[in-house]
């Protein structure tokens, strides 16, 4: 099994070559959208490598998962509920919902998926 | 004479895509992209037989950038993403000879629609300074 610096920088590697970022960018806390720029195209191009990469298999919405928020039990004034928070981390558990818990503010959402994220999500495929 | 009945604007979406990423997707193969693509979208392709996006026609890069942000568009306008239920290849786009498109709604996205009380759904594209635009709009 691949150590953690192993997998980081093979992720690293991936989210280079994807978004055409520098590697001095790509930092375990950076996120994927706000820090590093990808866009949701980019998110097809990043699956693709890390499989190619770690010779794993991301079924469709595991690692990405989008609008998990759309069901409006889950979502009240342009926040996250109770109910849409422990959904979020039975869908994404390798996220790291500590900041989001304190702030769950929708516009946030995004900052959950960082190069750490992926990281644990790698991780997580290997054990 | 004969009128039509008006159609309502239900909802609607837009996205633009980057066509050069496009080429990048495109490196990764036919058989890794007809996960996400289907085969009305990717049979018009030229894909070379090397995975290099040198051996990619830019007219291939165009058509492709354009379903992406076309499925894009119309998740938006569905008010669902991919990770919701719907697959990416559950929307389909195609160009027909005039170059106009048109879009295929199957499984949950065709769910989607008729939950919201839609009667169709159509799709305009554009391509600007290397960006592809879509726009989706469901009409009840």
């Amino acid at each position: 099994m691949a150590s953690k610096n192993e997998v980081f920088e093979k992720v690293r590697n991936c989210l280079v070559e994807a978004l055409g970022v520098d590697e001095e960018e790509v930092k375990p806390e950076a996120t994927i959208m706000n820090d590093l720029g990808g866009e949701s195209i980019d998110f097809l191009d990043i699956v693709f490598r890390l499989e190619k990469t770690f010779n794993i298999k991301i079924p469709r919405g595991e690692l990405f998962p989008e609008s998990i928020l759309s069901n409006e039990a889950f979502v009240k004034d342009g926040g996250v509920t109770a109910a849409g928070l422990e959904e979020l981390k039975k869908k994404i558990p390798y996220a790291d919902m500590s900041a989001f818990e304190k702030d769950p503010r929708i516009a946030n959402f995004s900052n959950l998926f960082t190069v750490d994220m992926i990281c644990r999500y790698v991780e997580s495929k290997a054990q | 004479m004969l009128r039509a009945k008006p159609s309502e604007v239900g909802a609607v979406g837009i996205d633009l895509v980057e066509i050069r990423k496009i080429g990048r997707l495109l490196s990764h193969g036919k058989a890794r992209l007809s996960r996400f693509f289907s085969s009305c979208e990717l049979e018009p392709l030229q894909v070379g037989n090397r995975r290099s996006s040198s051996h990619i026609s830019y007219n291939s890069m165009k058509r492709l950038a354009c379903a992406f942000a076309g499925k894009e568009a119309v998740f938006k306008a569905l008010g669902r993403g991919w990770g919701q239920g719907m697959r990416w290849n559950d929307v389909c786009l195609h160009q027909g000879s005039d170059g106009s498109w048109s879009v295929k709604l199957i499984g949950h996205a065709a769910e989607r629609l008729k939950e919201m009380g839609g009667s169709h759904v159509a799709v305009s594209m554009t391509v600007s300074k290397g960006h592809a635009i879509a726009q989706a709009i469901i009409f009840t």
